[in-house]
């Protein structure tokens, strides 16, 4: 136990000290069972109803997300005017810093007990993704200036990536045994837009004469974009793709539950529209070191626009059409363990990452997951994530059957906190890096009630564990 | 379907909730602020001394290189003189011919008669010039004939010919029987001083009737020559004088930049060639040759000495030159003149009565003044000017922190310079000026050897502060007045020494601005 402790204390300090990235991961979903779309983070759950179904719009998420900052780390009120500190917004950059953005919309979901052992689980999700990524360096130039480059030079890479797509998924969770579940599901993608920098590096070097010689290359792909008023729907379909799930789930102790899964393994060929933005490092090289008093001497007036027409061209993207290529999608990891306290109370443990183009995202999550009688379930969660450590989260769910309204996000609960604070959310707002939450309503039918009476009747003080596969 | 289009009810009142405690006013960001530190290339420049001398008005002055490097200035003007041409002007000449017509009668002939005929000479009678040969570039002889007594059945024509004029080697030959005008164009006339043969022949034409000629019957012919001008002459063209029309060189290449400056050129070349194109001893004199700065004259002192006798050619068409040196060269580049004045006479066949002489109409005198003035020497109190106009308005005063000025040139050209830039209004009202005294020395001259040429680079690298005065006039400068002072370098006692510019020796500037801006800007 000891050797477990520390091996969990390291792997917290690494969490923290890991290269803060945005991710996409929802870790107070994933405790929340009553939530059929929990099940998307883990194939091997089941839903806590034998059946689910959600239209159009069933389930929203939306996510936000910057790894260096909020909003007041740079502007605050000088005399009563609102002022933004270029200064301090450079302060508390990062070496990289991601700005992200992702949105997903259920257009159909299904989770149906075809047997007691086997769940089928479908889902049609429209969902994109586009972050950014801008070094340190690159606002310092902006910020402050040049004069600390003199007889040096910085060098600086930004990315960025964009994602549409969507996601066709069937899949099944199974008991394989009293103790195990396991689960998976596959996914068809049919890509929309994608554009992603397959490289994007610049530097700036000042001499001891304060010249300055910026050179840069990049390599941009994108699809769907170039000709985008053109596209026809029979377009997208070109691009296709195929990625899956897996999952599941241990019963360790009699309370207490692990589980594990890997979402989103695969990738989108893009073949529709096809461009490529190059910058050729050979070319995309200038040197300025002030007024060429030869030319100026020599009476050649129109040399400076004629320099600005070279500097133009140096750095003018070559357009052209390119060959087909893959994305990966941003996949990731979830490893967690819930302990029952009670018969509707337990907490969890959440370590989870994301590896998206050589970037791992981990983070990590704590939370009480309390049902309220049949109808309200309720979540709320500490969440360590994107660089940021106050992430105080909530989950709610409704469960009016045949429908259940639920809204979940990894720090929902700073809300009602700032609220009481200041009446509105701008204190919210202005001290958040990162903002995500989901919502929706199902159609859901049939709760096991049957079963989680009686497990719990047969166990300790006649009852039992309710089955929650994993949970 | 019903409880779904709740759901989304309850979503729009949860997100108008949310909307309504959400205070917009709280990111309309008014001001901007930051502190920025930066230093920006001004101007940079590998400069060699023709970029330098770049300005000076090319149509006046070269600025060449010798083979070993030297720089030096060519001036090169030549004036073209038809003045000795102009001498020869033909008058027109009216020459007459009686030819006597024997009495009479002269009976009916279906054929031409040729009656009578006379061979004579005929002399121009031009003076002083005795031709022996002339090509018409134009000219006209008119024919004529006047028979006394008039005599209506005498049907008769004259027929001319000039053995000695002609055309693509045949003889000028014609008839007339009015007044009959011909083109000597192009026509080669052999004379013998002036002089030349005429046949004439009366031709009675085919006649019915006899005619009857009455005694003392007599044909005038008269021959008169008009327009004429020549490709060429030649013979003996006369003992003659004209004045060369005067003529001014500008030497004027620097503008104001010399006005004020002291220079002394080591090894200046002054030359006087003169091109002529007459086959005719011509003595040429020189009333006035001079070197002119506003009111100081320094006279050209020539090898030969004024008049002088130029060299003539033997051929038509070839071109002798003579040279003539200036030996008090050095004085006249030290003046740094601006402008060369001649004024001269020449005078062909002096004293002579006879010769064989050629004028073509082209021949001209050509009198080339040439100078080359190598950069090898002394100068000081050079003073080179210009106004650029600035526009820092955008930029508040408040905002810089501080400014210096960093200036960095290595040059290897023998000239020391203070720079200074002054701030002047729109009106070119000078307020202030950027630099200290102590600071103007930012061109340092190269070492050089005993030869005046190059032994090391002069090297300043600086930072010149600006203080926040200084700064708040420049922002709100409207010109920028650029004053350069150049002086040659001195030896170790401060006196001047001769030094050589080569178009190797290179000044490399590099000039930046460091400062640090305190930014506060509104939206």
């Amino acid at each position: 136990m000891k050797r477990l402790l520390q091996i969990t204390w390291i792997g917290f300090i690494l969490i923290l000290n890991t290269v803060e990235v945005i991710a996409q991961t929802e870790p107070t979903l994933y405790f929340m069972s009553s939530v059929p779309q929990s099940t998307y983070l883990n194939p091997s759950f089941s839903s806590n109803y034998k059946s689910s179904f959600g239209l159009p719009g069933s389930s929203v998420y939306l996510q936000y997300g910057n790894n260096g900052f909020t909003y007041n780390d740079f502007v605050m009120k000088q005399n009563g005017v609102l002022t933004a500190d270029l200064n301090k917004l450079y302060e508390n950059l990062k070496e990289k810093n991601y700005l992200m953005s992702a949105a997903q919309v259920d257009l159909l979901h299904v989770n149906l007990k075809m047997s007691s052992k086997f769940h089928l689980m479908l889902n049609a999700t429209a969902k994109t993704y586009s972050t950014i990524m801008f070094p340190k360096e690159l606002a310092g130039i902006f910020i402050n200036g040049t004069t600390p480059l003199v007889n040096t030079s910085t060098a600086f890479s930004m990315e960025g990536e964009s994602l549409s797509y969507t996601e066709l998924g069937i899949g099944g969770s199974y008991q394989a045994t009293k103790k195990l579940a396991i689960g998976a599901r596959l996914k068809v993608l049919t890509g929309l837009v994608s554009g992603s920098s397959q490289s994007a590096t610049g530097k700036l070097a000042v001499d001891d004469n304060y010249g300055i010689t910026l050179s840069s290359s990049a390599d941009i792909r994108t699809s769907g974009y170039h000709t985008i008023d053109k596209n026809k729907f029979s377009d997208y379909l070109k691009n296709s793709g195929v990625a899956f799930d897996l999952g599941g789930s241990y019963q360790l102790l009699k309370n207490l539950t692990i589980s594990a899964s890997v979402l989103d393994i695969g990738s989108i060929s893009w073949k529709n529209d096809l461009y490529s933005y190059k910058l050729d490092s050979a070319k995309a090289k200038y040197t300025f070191r002030g007024i060429d008093l030869q030319q100026v001497l020599n009476g050649n007036s129109d040399y400076l626009s004629a320099e600005g027409d070279s500097l133009k061209r140096y750095f003018t993207f070559q357009e052209s059409a390119t060959s087909s290529y893959s994305t990966m999608l941003p996949g990731k990891f979830y490893l967690g363990a819930r302990y029952n306290l009670r018969e509707k109370l337990s907490v969890g443990g959440l370590v989870f990452a994301e590896q998206f183009r050589g970037r791992f995202s981990p983070g990590f999550s704590a939370s009480l997951q309390k049902d309220f009688g049949r109808v309200l379930s309720t979540s709320v969660s500490y969440t360590i994530k994107n660089g940021s450590f106050d992430n105080l989260g909530a989950g709610l769910s409704l469960n009016l059957s045949p429908v259940q309204l639920y809204l979940v996000g990894d720090n929902l609960l700073n809300i009602p906190i700032s609220l009481l604070k200041d009446p509105t959310i701008n204190s919210f707002i202005n001290g958040s890096q990162n903002f995500n939450f989901r919502f929706g309503l199902n159609f859901v039918w049939g709760r096991e009630k049957t079963v989680e009476r009686k497990n719990y009747t047969q166990k300790g003080k006649g009852r039992a564990k309710p089955k929650t596969y994993g949970r | 379907m019903r409880v779904h289009g709740l759901f989304w009810v309850a979503s729009f009142a949860v997100a108008t909730l949310a909307v309504g405690c959400f205070n917009s006013s709280e990111y309309e960001i008014k001001k901007i602020q930051t502190t920025t530190a930066v230093s920006v290339p001004l101007a940079f420049g590998s400069l060699n001394v023709q970029d330098i001398l770049n300005k000076v008005d090319k149509s006046i002055v070269d600025v060449k290189v010798y083979p070993g490097g030297l720089v030096y200035f060519q001036y090169v003007k030549t004036f073209e003189s038809i003045d000795i041409r102009k001498l020869f002007v033909f008058p027109n000449k009216n020459l007459n011919l009686s030819l006597p017509v024997l009495p009479g009668s002269i009976p009916a002939s279906a054929t031409e008669l040729r009656f009578t005929s006379v061979s004579s000479t005929l002399d121009f009678n031009f003076s002083p010039e005795k031709l022996k040969e002339i090509q018409f570039k134009s000219g006209n002889i008119t024919v004529s004939t006047s028979l006394f007594p008039a005599n209506p059945n005498f049907v008769f024509e004259v027929e001319v010919k000039l053995a000695n004029f002609l055309l693509n080697g045949v003889p000028f030959q014609t008839r007339a029987l009015s007044s009959t005008n011909f083109s000597l164009t192009n026509y080669i006339a052999t004379l013998n001083d002036n002089k030349f043969p005429v046949d004439l022949a009366l031709i009675i034409k085919p006649h019915t009737n006899t005619i009857t000629v009455a005694p003392g019957t007599i044909l005038t012919v008269g021959l008169s020559f008009s327009g004429m001008d020549f490709k060429y002459i030649k013979g003996f063209l006369g003992d003659r004088s004209t004045a060369i029309i005067p003529q001014t060189f500008n030497l004027d290449a620097f503008g104001a930049a010399l006005d004020k400056s002291k220079v002394s050129f080591a090894d200046p070349r002054f030359s006087v060639e003169i091109s002529n194109d007459y086959g005719i001893p011509v003595t040429l004199t020189f009333n006035t040759l001079e070197a002119r700065k506003n009111s100081t004259k320094v006279t050209m002192v020539t090898n030969p000495a004024s008049p002088m006798a130029l060299v003539a050619p033997a051929v038509l068409g070839q071109t002798t030159t003579s040279m003539v040196s200036v030996t008090n060269a050095k004085q006249i580049t030290d003046l740094v003149p601006d402008e060369i004045y001649y004024s001269a006479a020449a005078r062909i066949n002096q004293s002579l009565t006879s010769g064989n002489n050629f004028c073509a109409d082209t021949s001209k005198l050509r009198i080339k003044i040439r100078s080359e003035v190598p950069l090898y020497g002394s100068a000081s109190g050079i003073i080179l000017t210009d106004t650029f106009g600035i526009d820092l308005s955008a930029i508040k005063s408040s905002e810089v922190q501080t400014a210096s000025l960093k200036a960095k040139v290595i040059n290897e050209l023998p000239l020391d310079a203070t720079i200074q830039i002054y701030l002047a209004d729109d009106k070119s009202l000078v307020t202030d000026s950027i630099f200290t005294t102590s600071q103007t020395a930012i061109v340092v001259g190269s070492k050089v050897n005993a030869i005046g040429e190059l032994l090391s680079s002069g090297v300043y690298d600086n930072e010149i502060p600006l203080n926040q005065d200084k700064i708040n006039k420049l922002l709100n400068a409207k010109k920028l007045i650029v004053k350069s002072v150049m002086k040659t370098v001195r030896n170790a006692s401060g006196s001047p020494i001769d030094v050589k510019f080569k178009s190797t020796y290179k000044m490399d500037i590099n000039i930046g601005l460091n400062t640090v801006l305190k930014i506060n800007r509104d939206l």
